[in-house]
């Protein structure tokens, strides 16, 4: 891979240009290619992140278009995931680039994550974000959860402990034990969503990932960010 | 204490925060219910609590200075 076009960030004395090879040696699969994972894949794909697998098995609509900023309007009816990882594939044809259009369950979770070293969270709904962190703890994969709600945005950051002790089991679940209902919790299409807030946590959430993979002393580990985007607060709980 | 709201239950409350003075350090468990009879309709909902930004059991013992929030999940994507 030609280093040319990180050059901004390698002089970076946190990135360096070994931090760019763990870079360019990392993989990620975000799961969800919607509000939060558009602009997550991006800034991972202009960062240089050498393969990023897309899983979403939604087709865009009219109303993704405020903030899901890889679709226009001609892309209306099309794969969410497939389109993502094309355009991010045209843009950066030095990186790997996957995708697979379908909806993650308990009969193909351990597929689509076969091979997986990160993985982000990026869905909609708890039934995939419940299976999918019941997953990573059972397999001790590191991840981060990303969530919205109108004007604030929640992150859950996952890693492993230096000594490989995974963190003694904490998860999704040591926060929020039980799975909700399904009308106990509203989205976006009830809430509302505008496309910046949801652009701001995508990119919270790229960022993290990217400081665990250059294993900078800033990187949160096992917390909980509250981001309420609308008075400007931050929450930074410790789980 | 100043007690941080975030999503829907901000809307229950209408305020984003709530102060409320105890006169002497109890548990979380205890303060609940001070905080459930000020505010009922927060009773029907689940959320989890952290003081002074540590995620807390409902044995955490609570102090007139600590830092709450009420931490609900959030579901969009």
């Amino acid at each position: 891979m030609n280093f040319d076009r990180f050059s901004r960030q390698i002089i970076l004395p946190e990135v360096g240009l070994s931090g760019q090879v763990q870079i360019s040696q990392s993989q990620i699969t975000i799961i969800g290619a919607g509000g939060l994972g558009c602009p997550a894949a991006f800034y991972l794909a202009a960062a240089g992140i050498g393969r990023i697998k897309i899983i979403d098995f939604d087709l865009i609509e009219a109303s993704n278009l405020n903030r899901q900023i890889a679709f226009g309007v001609d892309d209306i009816g099309k794969f969410k995931a497939e389109t993502l990882a094309k355009l991010l594939s045209l843009k950066y044809n030095d990186i790997q680039i996957e995708f697979l259009c379908e909806k993650i369950k308990p009969e193909n979770v351990s597929s689509i994550f076969k091979g997986s070293d990160f993985v982000m969270d990026c869905t909609d709904n708890f039934d995939a974000r419940y299976l999918i962190n019941d997953y990573c703890r059972e397999y001790k994969i590191p991840s981060i959860i990303g969530s919205l709600f109108r004007f604030e945005g929640q992150i859950c950051t996952f890693n492993r402990s230096i000594d490989n002790n995974f963190l003694e089991g904490k998860c999704y679940r040591t926060i929020f034990p039980e799975k909700p209902e399904k009308d106990e919790v509203p989205n976006c299409s009830e809430t509302g969503i505008i496309g910046t807030i949801a652009g701001n946590l995508g990119t919270v959430m790229a960022w993290e990932y990217l400081k665990m993979v250059l294993n900078m002393k800033e990187k949160l580990d096992c917390n909980l960010i509250y981001v309420d985007s609308l008075n400007h607060r931050t929450s930074i709980i410790n789980i | 204490m100043r007690i941080l709201i975030f999503g829907k239950l901000g809307d229950i409350v209408k305020s984003s925060e709530l102060i409320i003075e105890i006169e002497k350090p109890m548990e979380l468990d205890s303060f609940k219910s001070i905080l459930f009879k000020r505010e009922p309709a927060l009773m029907q909902e689940k959320f989890a609590i952290s003081v002074n930004q540590k995620l807390s059991m409902d044995d955490t013992i609570l102090h007139n200075n600590d830092e709450i929030a009420l931490l609900p999940p959030f579901s969009g994507g």
